[in-house]
């Protein structure tokens, strides 16, 4: 019994070496789980799919570094499938680390021809959230005038004939943020609005897909593998949902550890439940 | 005239407008109650926690902006503070402050500054207890977390505008064995806060939190009438849900204008 | 006068964004837009007021020598070495490029992961059966997870249906509410604000 219920007193740090473990190893050792395509992803990849070579869109990547490693296998696979359309992309960033993430994720495709201030172009960030997506929505040479390689906006052939939005095809969004701020900017220039978001944010976004105010949803890492199996380009996504799948398992055997540790001290008819860790 | 998809947006500010006026009128006439909140109940014995046991109090309303729509959450986080700075005065126990952007900042030394003239204990207001972190989200989450484990305080508050640090926040809270009691508006941290703490204030639990400790009959009437307005909008709901049912969409089509 | 002035202000500038935003007023629509490009002005001001502030409150804890005084040494040293790189050689220079990618991102990346472990004590800590509520809790949690990893669906198919159903019924329609409340919480929070009722955001409490 005592065993039990030192179930529910393992010090945080052996949950911590166990995750460690439990991450690391399918990473360097795949189990290749199948992964079945999530109807949010189908429909995203449908939208995306009508675009044709030579439409633009807006692409603001409003998500920080630190939230990179759940959006940004997304944001790859979309600019994989885009580019390779011949899509042609002006880059807006909605945090200040937003332009240096741009900078990294066209850099494979610049160096493979792709022209700057043709095919695609990077903005830069524009300070005041929410405000900052009206202004550039409404005017975007006014709210840019030179972009982040330092060029006038004026001059780039890619913003030819763009001034705001509604000169665009559609407006995709990455964000670690909530994605009401986009619904309620872009909604009014009536253009297809795709988003791909954290996790934990998504059912905030439920709603507007199912009102159609948004045209599809990426969520989070599962969101960016499911892409790229769509793609048939597995990388970072697909390499991570086995780490996903064992690090879920060893959470939910903990929650039974602690929980049979509980039932056990319940039984033994101890004093309090506060059999924390430590 | 008006914009249109906005209509119903328009008449649903204006109701709220109206009710909570009307909310205002009743309280000036006739004293309100406001239920008891869990979480602003345990403040007092969890200042009287960190006083008998010697150790200091962490405070952080987080580290959003009192501008946009980090505002209300933030502004809510530094009413909560005048409050606790009072009783921190009162009982000479030592107040550490984390704040994550210079606004806050400005704000939280001024709020705090005058909460101690008010217990008559200015001299021992001390700005080196006010720690201004950097605006970048974890950079602020590392000092919090760092402070917290230094400081090893008795009471942690995380009260205000909150985002993915909630939890780490919370468990290095739970790491010093403190007391936790937290409230935010940003519902994706609150099944987080409601894991790791030991009181959470839910959304507009945490915003009345100033209407509730002032006991100030306009707070208390403005949010009795954010409550007609959620009256207005469970009756409009079921309404609609009704009349959905029965393929009538009434209701659907309004709030779509 | 000191009192009024940015209740005032607050007042006006609010009722004007209010108005333009749901009515079709021509005549206010330019002063709206004026607005809030002054707001994406002071916004970016803000930017450079919080890096001001850092130098200052953490300058002054160096000069006191505050225990806390050598965080303020790196803090202030890594700041400058990354503004003086970002201005004077470039951002799209290799130094201004080895900061970001080398230090900055490795360091944002490390603490947003510590959610995962934070998140496995927690659970550990908070999900036992206590009682109907902790049970629900529980039950969602483990069938979530479950759902949305691959594993689960090769251990049954049905759990990511029960997951998908847990977001979209359960979990929407609890966070709805929070939701609704929330915001007319927040248009109650505005009126106190725009009406000079709740003047914490000028420093001082309520009237």
């Amino acid at each position: 019994m005592k065993t039990l219920q030192k179930l529910g007193q393992i010090d945080s740090r052996v949950i911590y070496a166990l995750l460690i473990l439990a991450l690391l190893i399918p990473l360097m050792r795949p189990l290749g789980l199948p992964i079945s395509i999530g109807k949010h992803t189908q429909r995203t990849f449908g939208v995306l799919d009508t675009l044709q070579a030579g439409d633009k869109v807006i692409m603001d990547i409003g998500y920080s570094v630190s939230g990179a490693a759940d959006v940004q296998p997304q944001t790859i696979a979309v600019l994989k499938h885009l580019f390779g359309k011949g899509v042609r992309i002006i880059f807006v960033g909605n945090q200040t680390e937003g332009p240096m993430v741009i900078e990294s994720l066209v850099k494979p495709y610049e160096a493979a021809g792709k022209k700057y201030g043709v095919d695609f172009c990077n903005l830069g960030y524009l300070a005041g959230g929410e405000n900052a997506i009206a202004s550039y929505c409404r005017d975007l040479k006014k709210s840019y005038p030179v972009d982040f390689r330092k060029n006038q906006t004026s001059s780039l052939p890619i913003l030819d004939g763009v001034n705001g939005a509604k000169d665009v095809k559609m407006f995709v969004f990455f964000t670690t943020q909530n994605s009401d701020m986009y619904v309620r900017q872009i909604t009014q220039y009536k253009i297809p609005i795709v988003g791909g978001l954290i996790n934990t944010i998504s059912p905030q976004a439920e709603p507007y897909v199912n009102a159609g105010q948004l045209a599809g949803i990426l969520v989070g890492l599962r969101g960016g593998a499911e892409y790229e199996m769509l793609m048939k380009a597995p990388g970072v996504g697909v390499a991570s949902m086995d780490a996903q799948s064992m690090g879920h398992l060893l959470i939910i055997a903990f929650i039974i550890f602690a929980n049979i540790s509980y039932l056990a001290t319940r039984r033994a008819g101890a004093k309090g439940d506060k059999g924390g860790a430590k | 005239m008006f914009v249109a998809g906005r209509v119903a947006g328009l008449v649903t500010v204006l109701a709220a407008f109206a009710f909570v006026l009307l909310g205002l009128s009743f309280a000036r006439k006739r004293p309100m109650r406001m239920r008891p909140i869990p979480g602003l109940l345990a403040v007092e014995e969890a200042v009287g926690r960190a006083t008998e046991m010697g150790k200091p109090i962490f405070y952080s309303p987080g580290y959003a902006d009192v501008a946009g729509t980090t505002a209300p959450p933030t502004l809510a986080g530094l009413n909560l503070l005048a409050h606790v700075g009072r009783l921190a005065a009162r009982y000479n126990t030592r107040l550490v402050v984390t704040v994550g952007h210079a606004n806050t900042y400005a704000l939280a030394t001024e709020i705090l500054r005058n909460s101690y003239i008010v217990e008559g204990k200015v001299d021992q207001f001390d700005i080196g207890n006010i720690y201004f972190t950097s605006d970048v989200q974890f950079a602020y989450t590392a000092a919090t977390v760092g402070l917290i484990q230094r400081e090893k305080p008795a009471t942690v508050f995380l009260t205000g505008y909150f985002a993915a640090e909630a939890i780490v926040l919370a468990e290095a809270a739970a790491a010093t064995q403190s007391l936790s009691i937290s409230g935010t508006t940003n519902y994706f941290q609150i099944p987080f806060f409601m894991a790791a703490c030991d009181y959470t204030m839910i959304g507009e639990e945490f915003l009345a939190a100033g209407a509730f400790i002032s006991n100030n009959p306009d707070l208390i009437g403005s949010v009795a009438g954010q409550d007609y307005v959620k009256i207005l909008g469970i009756l409009a709901l079921l309404l609609g849900a009704v009349m959905k049912s029965f393929g009538n969409n009434v209701i659907f089509d309004l709030l779509k204008r | 006068m000191k009192r009024i002035l940015p209740v005032a202000i607050s007042a006006v500038v609010g009722l004007i964004l209010l108005v333009d935003y749901f009515l079709k007023v021509p005549a206010l629509k330019q002063t709206a837009t004026e607005i809030q490009d002054w707001g994406l002005i002071v916004a970016a001001f803000a930017l450079a007021l919080a890096a001001v502030n850092l130098l200052l409150i953490h300058g002054k804890r160096i000069a006191k020598k505050d225990r806390q005084s050598i965080h303020s040494f790196i803090l202030i040293a890594a700041l400058l070495v990354t503004t003086f790189s970002g201005i004077f050689i470039g951002t799209r220079s290799g130094v201004f490029d080895f900061i970001f990618r080398s230090v900055f991102t490795p360091l944002a990346a490390v603490f947003y992961a510590m959610t995962a472990f934070h998140l496995a004590s927690a659970s550990y800590r908070a999900f036992r059966a206590k009682n109907l509520q902790a049970v629900a809790l529980l039950l969602a949690g483990v069938l979530l997870m479950l759902g949305r990893a691959p594993i689960g669906e090769v251990i049954w198919k049905g759990f990511p249906k029960i997951a998908d159903w847990i977001t979209n019924v359960v979990n929407l329609a609890g966070s709805r509410g929070i939701l609704i409340s929330t915001a007319v919480g927040t248009v109650g929070a505005g009126l106190r604000i725009l009406a000079g009722i709740d003047r914490s955001h000028l420093g001082s409490g309520t009237e």
